[in-house]
């Protein structure tokens, strides 16, 4: 177990410093550069050397590479050029936002997804089945902004429930009023994410639970002739759910990056709604401090995925 | 697992009742605030009070402002901040924070003096030392437009309390009205002993008629009154007692924000088809207008040899349809601009040197008499070089590709070939800013304040934004001798003898200048404003705005 977990983490630090890497030199692949960006007729060609030199930009773009890293090991991801904060600092204000968003939608996933898809499972080939089947189908080609967009419409304009963005009312409450705010703003881009990602928690709950509906064991365990619910819940579900969490574990990762869109129009001041500031402003050290976070998280996720997947199923021996 | 199961199902219950609450909750708080309107609106008239909300669409990237040069910076900072100079309704500049102020004939010595009474927010006078400390520390430290604006400055004097004298290297008309206007001045007593100012974490004290009360970067900002402040509502002070700003990542979440009665005025000059959306509740909003201080323009790179011939821009200047831009793609959000300066300065378009109108015809014959024919394929060629460009334009300019595509099916109409070149901010300002590698480059201006006497900052030819590679030499002259001419009617001649070169080289083609729309809501009244950088948002209007 202890060699195989420092085998995962070093091949995981391994695929980061890659990923890192890759980020760097992509961002400064883009044309232009921050500075050009801030172009103005009121701002002289010394002020902007100056500004260049600041944020490092005048040096060979290999020599801020090794700078880059050296600061990386060190935790420090330099500082951020739209407001000269250092970027560890702007990542956290952020990183809390979005991992309580995607902590709702996983929950939700786990507990919406996965009954229906046994449902589905159970009933298959009934009336039940196929509509399950025909809305998770709509629900993952639906386009992310159309929906998020709709429900806007209806619950924050239409029916005026629910606020329309951001993630509190500002000024921020105290104690109970402050976190019940919260929850108001985090329904709806929570049930987006949800909506765009349930699909796949489905289908695949569904076809792993064919597949072990049809296994010698459960026939085996009606003739013992025990009960319908127990078989589902003890026999079927714990092996059918390894599959399905390795869905949900490998989307994660994607999930952060898609979150971009859905923070961005509610307003949720995460890290995709950062990634897209940072992006107009070519803020590159944010950006390499978010995309950094995002392949820790996908990295991580894999790790934590393999550890269940192994818990769930004895006959995956970890360091075997 | 039975257990377990039964322990999802109390999840589930937990989740639906606080589902409940929370959908409670919201009707509860709706019928509050309904409440709280009706008792106030017995009351009219002015008074002390209210908490206005604005939405914003984009982060201020800093309250400090003299480190960071985005609007909606510079937007929060007014209020603490505010400009020593404000805009007219013409677009001049006059005195605000300024009580007064003199220049000498050679327009070399300006002397200020700032009116009496104004405190920094944490009690300490706010007098004509920190101005001359602004100048000398923003050029010192490289600030931003600081740096530039008073680079000119030979010494400073402070002669008492409320009057600085600026000796300056060499004549400046436009001295006062670009520092007082764009430059904020700032706390002597805080950053005298600041080494650093760009990681210098600034608390936001100023000495304006609102004071940061708290903020959370990206998410909101608060400010609230400062009770008494001398330069309003005669020594009453703002009505406002809280001004709150919120971010919204775009136009459209802005303005759902606003109908739900989250924000009660846009910061953010809005598009058409939100000023629309608000126009059809006219008991709940009002949108205010005014003409921008920039506009849009197609310009001519002189690099391509075909653009270099005076005939081929004429022509090109003659396709351009301004109604239908203005009225179509535009939606009508926009005023046609048919002379070289914006129709905002009205003195200094009293002249009325236009381009060349509309007029297809005409700009077949002025290429036909040049000798460009056409070929085979309908494009008209001069010794096997044919009329066929590419016109870059940015993505991000709202209703761009309506504009340019207009421009495409006329001039192809004369025989001339536009190829369209949609790219994204940072690959225009590479190609067009940097590089200067285009044909025709299509771009909206954001200000241009002081055309009557800093125009030379993008039409003189050494200058970078002069983006076209145009060089006349009357131009330049005319250009570098308005910037001394104290006389205000004499620049204004001067800058009509400026267009009149103008529309017969065609540099550039200005076409229009956009309306900038800022919706509000009923339940404030006292909205005001003028051709400036924030709308109804300038502390100038601000102060004005109460409850009803």
């Amino acid at each position: 177990m202890g060699r195989y977990l420092m085998y995962r983490i070093l091949k995981g630090l391994l695929t980061l410093l890659v990923s890192v890497t890759i980020t760097f030199f992509i961002l400064r692949l883009m044309p232009a550069d921050p500075v050009s960006i801030l172009i103005d007729p009121k701002m002289g060609p010394e002020v902007q050397q100056a500004m260049m030199k600041r944020f490092g930009l005048d040096k060979p773009i290999w020599e801020q590479y090794i700078i880059f890293l050296k600061g990386l090991i060190k935790g420090d991801l330099g500082l951020s050029f739209k407001n000269q904060r250092p970027v560890m600092e702007v990542i956290m204000e952020k990183l809390p936002w979005t991992l309580l968003l995607l902590f709702i939608v996983n929950i939700m996933l786990l507990i919406i997804g996965v009954p229906i898809g046994v449902l589905a499972a159970i009933k298959r080939g009934q009336l039940i089945d196929k509509v399950i089947n025909i809305s998770v189908v709509i629900g993952i080609s639906i386009f992310v902004p159309f929906l998020a967009f709709s429900f806007l419409y209806i619950f924050a304009y239409y029916l005026k429930l629910l606020p329309t963005g951001g993630a509190y009312t500002p000024p921020p409450g105290d104690g109970l009023a402050y976190y019940m705010d919260v929850a108001k703003h985090a329904i709806l881009p929570s049930l987006t994410l949800l909506f765009a990602n349930i699909a796949s928690v489905v289908l695949y709950t569904r076809n792993s639970m064919i597949d072990i509906l049809k296994e010698d064991y459960i026939r085996t365990a009606y003739a013992k002739g025990l009960k319908n619910n127990y078989i589902i819940q003890i026999h079927a579900l714990k092996n059918a759910m390894i599959p399905t969490v390795t869905v949900i574990g490998l989307m994660i990762g994607s999930m952060v990056g898609g979150a971009v869109m859905t923070e961005t129009i509610f307003s949720w001041p995460g890290i995709g709604r950062l990634i897209y500031d940072s992006v107009a402003a070519m803020d590159y050290p944010v950006l390499q401090g978010a995309f950094l976070i995002l392949a820790i998280s996908v990295i991580l996720m894999n790790i934590i995925t393999d550890l269940i997947i192994a818990w769930l199923d004895p006959r995956i021996k970890i360091g075997g | 697992m039975k257990l377990k199961s039964k322990r999802l199902s109390f999840v589930i219950t937990i989740l639906m009742i606080l589902a409940l609450l929370v959908t409670a909750c919201g009707s509860q708080q709706t019928q509050t605030t309904d409440e709280g309107e009706n008792n106030q609106g017995q009351t009219t008239g002015p008074k002390i009070g209210g908490n206005l909300v604005v939405g914003i669409t984009g982060d201020p990237y800093s309250i400090a402002p003299w480190v960071s040069n985005d609007l909606n910076s510079a937007m929060i900072a007014n209020l603490i901040l505010p400009p020593l100079m404000v805009t007219d309704e013409n677009g001049k500049k006059i005195p605000y924070i300024i009580k007064d102020y003199k220049m000498s004939d050679d327009a070399k010595e300006y002397t200020i003096v700032i009116h009496d009474g104004i405190n920094w927010h944490d009690g300490v006078p706010f007098t004509a030392e920190d101005i001359a400390f602004t100048a000398e520390y923003t050029v010192k430290h490289k600030l931003g437009f600081g740096a530039d604006m008073f680079a000119n400055v030979e010494k400073t004097e402070v002669i008492d309390k409320t009057t600085v004298k600026f000796y300056l290297k060499k004549p400046q008309v436009n001295f006062l009205s670009q520092v007082g206007f764009w430059i904020n001045i700032m706390p002597k007593h805080i950053f005298e002993k600041v080494e650093d100012p760009m990681n210098f974490n600034y608390d936001g004290t100023g000495y304006g008629p609102f004071k940061l009360k708290e903020y959370k970067k990206g998410e909101y900002y608060i400010f609230e009154r400062v009770p008494n402040w001398p330069l309003a509502n005669n020594g009453l002070g703002a009505y406002l007692e809280t001004v709150t700003f919120r971010v919204f990542p775009d136009h459209n979440a802005l303005l759902l924000a606003m109908k739900n009665g989250e924000v009660h005025v846009s910061g953010s000059a809005m598009p058409v088809a939100s000023q629309k959306q608000l126009e059809a509740s006219p008991d709940k909003f009002g949108v205010l207008k005014v003409m921008s201080l920039g506009y849009g323009y197609f310009g001519f790179n002189y690099k391509n040899e075909l653009l270099r011939d005076k005939n081929v821009r004429k022509a090109i200047a003659m396709t351009i349809d301004r109604d239908a831009i203005v009225n179509t793609a535009l939606q009508g959000g926009a005023v046609k601009m048919e002379t070289p300066i914006s129709p905002v300065y009205k003195d200094l378009v009293k002249s009325n040197i236009k381009f060349p109108p509309f007029d297809l015809e005409g700009a077949k014959k002025v290429l036909e008499d040049a000798g460009y024919k056409l070929n085979s394929e309908g494009i008209r060629e001069k010794n096997g070089k044919k009329l066929e460009f590419e016109l870059i334009y940015r993505t991000t300019t709202i209703n761009a590709d309506s504009i340019v595509n207009i421009f495409k099916a006329n001039a192809e109409k004369v025989g001339i070939k536009i190829n369209l070149k949609p790219v994204d901010n940072a690959t225009y300002t590479d190609r067009v800013v940097k590089q200067r590698n285009f044909d025709i480059n299509f771009i909206e201006w954001g200000v241009i304040d002081d055309p009557d006497s800093s125009l030379a900052t993008i039409y003189k030819s050494d200058t970078a934004l002069n983006f076209m590679g145009y060089k006349n030499e009357k131009i330049d002259e005319i250009l570098e001798k308005v910037q001394s001419e104290p006389d205000y009617q004499k620049r204004v001649e001067m800058m009509n003898e400026f267009q009149k070169e103008f529309i017969e080289e065609l540099p550039t083609v200005n076409v229009y200048v956009k309306i900038n729309a800022y919706g509000y809501s009923k339940e404030f009244e006292g909205w005001s404003l003028t051709p400036g950088l924030f709308g109804p948002i300038a502390a100038k209007d601000l102060v004005k705005v109460y409850k009803k």
